[in-house]
């Protein structure tokens, strides 16, 4: 046998024995590996260790005394939020990258890249990135999960209305981009809206604190505009968005909070959540996280089996992913002729 | 700059004390050293703690490293000794009843399933998988792990540095779990 013949041989063995686990589980295992080595860096001598732990005492003694909190480690690009359905009120189906049939979410599923959660008309779902980072979607409403990187997390809301209140610290380099037809809003924090409407017409704006970076994406000549506390701007599709224009070019019409003002309730509420929450929050390690996904989605199975056959063809039917374009039967979320992302739409 | 520039760059940095290096190492190598360690021991999280401490052991020896060989090789040997001790000590631990037995753990690994993938075609290569991974595990623990490591890509004689024995001990390995292996593949 030649060498390549054998390195051949060898190559298939070590495909077919390889795990193939997602890319997520990756970044895990990764910050998993890493995190030990943080608090366990090798010195250059005893001496310097001895002055170090010194002065280490003394900065806790003085931060200790401040009563400030002790700072938090960096983001690294490979951390995932651990992030989970945390309410699911009437329908909300959650679509895995890929997956033509949906599963019926409830209270604990864990999320995944590439999610799409979609209410019904119904519906209501509360997601959550931390206990105390949540998103809440509202009815009728149509969002992906495109990347759940802490460092960078990308949502691609293509229909319906989000509420978001995080715990945004800027110093650990994290960034959340909500991406719609018409915009592009980078948020700075803290408590935000955004609503879709069927046009793809966008408003964004900010609550009681915050800032929100937008940007229109069919006008590149308009340059990205900040939101501040209790501001709103308004996206229509194509090149008609309303403009400002100062010395260094157009800027979005910036107006007070209005579209999105009967919204603040629900962050009036999801301030409450956050407590709630960390009270009871048990983080999953990726292993628990697929697992749990797993028994969700057996479970959503057994459910459907035990389902008299004429409603269980009816909810099959609804939980198929629609082709582009084509609307759902009794379902919303997708709309005909609705403008879309490349990477979210169906 | 090359990949083996790249990583010639970070094995510098990592062993002058840096640690950012060494993580742009550890992803580099997580996939390979996981592979060899749930081939050996046949459970997820034992094999995920074994390749946490093997890497925590090379952050610690990376001074002493000379380069003497691959630092590919000398990270699976770090494994491949993890490993075996953890597959020591969990046999000990079930003989004294420690321990459930993990007969079943791989069935639990947690695979990615391929979107839009063919129905048919990824059964196939499941069964395939299945096949391998029950051929492997019938091998006595030397030879697996040089099963492992030369079908994660090393050379017979890296396999032999890895593993710390001479390489006709490796190609004897290999010869003997040959024909198991091709059966399972289906090139028998």
């Amino acid at each position: 046998m030649s060498q390549e013949e054998d390195d051949g041989f060898w190559a298939k063995v070590g495909e077919a024995q390889a795990p193939r686990l997602p890319e997520s589980y990756w970044k895990r295992l990764y910050s998993r590996i890493i995190a030990p080595r943080a608090a366990e860096r090798r010195g250059p001598s005893p001496l310097v260790w001895t002055a170090l732990s010194a002065l280490a005492t003394v900065a806790i003694v003085v931060v200790v005394a401040q009563f400030r909190r002790p700072a938090a480690p960096p983001v690294s690009e490979h951390d995932v939020w651990d992030a989970r359905v945390t309410v699911a009120e009437g329908e909300v189906m959650v679509f895995g990258k890929g997956q033509a049939a949906g599963l019926l979410a409830s209270a604990g599923m864990p999320l995944e890249d590439g999610d799409r959660v979609v209410t019904g008309s119904d519906g209501r779902a509360e997601l959550a990135l931390s206990p105390e980072s949540l998103i809440e979607l509202g009815p009728s409403a149509a969002m992906t999960l495109a990347d759940l990187a802490e460092k960078n997390t990308v949502l691609e809301l293509d229909l319906g209305a989000l509420v978001a209140k995080l715990r945004w610290v800027k110093k650990l380099g994290r960034q959340l981009q909500v991406k719609t037809p018409t915009a592009v809003a980078a948020v700075r924090g803290t408590e935000f809206g955004l609503s879709v409407a069927e046009s793809g017409e966008t408003s964004v704006g900010v609550f009681d604190e915050g800032r929100v970076e937008v940007r229109a994406t069919d006008d590149l000549m308009v340059k990205e505009t900040m939101l501040e506390a209790r501001q709103e701007v308004r996206i229509p599709p194509g090149t008609g968005v309303d403009t400002v224009t100062r010395e260094d070019g157009k800027y979005l019409r910036v107006g007070e909070l209005e579209r999105l003002k009967p919204y603040h309730e629900r962050v009036e509420r999801i301030r409450g959540r956050q407590e709630e929450l960390g009270a009871s929050w048990t983080g999953l390690s990726e292993r628990d996280r697929l697992r749990v996904r797993r028994d969700f989605e057996e479970r959503h199975e057994k459910k459907l089996e035990a389902m008299p056959e004429g409603d269980r063809q009816a909810l099959r039917q609804r939980l198929q992913r629609p082709e582009r374009g084509q609307p759902r039967p009794g379902a919303v979320g997708e709309v005909q002729g609705h403008r879309g992302h490349g990477a979210g739409a169906v | 700059m090359s990949d083996q520039e790249l990583e010639a760059a970070l094995l510098e940095r990592a062993r002058g004390g840096d640690a950012e290096a060494f993580n742009g190492l550890v992803w580099r190598y997580q996939r390979l050293l996981l592979s060899v360690a749930l081939g050996l021991l046949e459970d997820q999280g034992r094999a995920e703690d074994a390749v946490q401490e093997a890497f925590l052991s090379a952050w610690t020896a990376l001074p002493r490293y000379r380069g003497e060989a691959s630092f590919r090789t000398w990270l699976c040997r770090i494994l491949v000794n993890k490993a075996l001790s953890a597959r020591r000590w969990g046999r000990l631990r079930r003989w004294l009843s420690l321990d459930h037995p993990a007969a079943d753990a791989l069935k639990e690994t947690l695979e990615d399933r391929e979107p839009g993938a063919d129905p048919e075609a990824a059964r196939l290569q499941e069964e395939r998988s299945a096949a391998v991974r029950a051929a492997l595990a019938s091998l006595p623990a030397q030879q697996r792990a040089a099963v492992l490591l030369r079908s994660s890509g090393l050379s017979v004689v890296e396999v032999a540095e890895a593993m710390s024995v001479a390489e006709g001990t490796i190609k004897a390995h290999l010869h003997a779990a040959r024909a198991r292996l091709s059966a399972a593949l289906g090139d028998a």
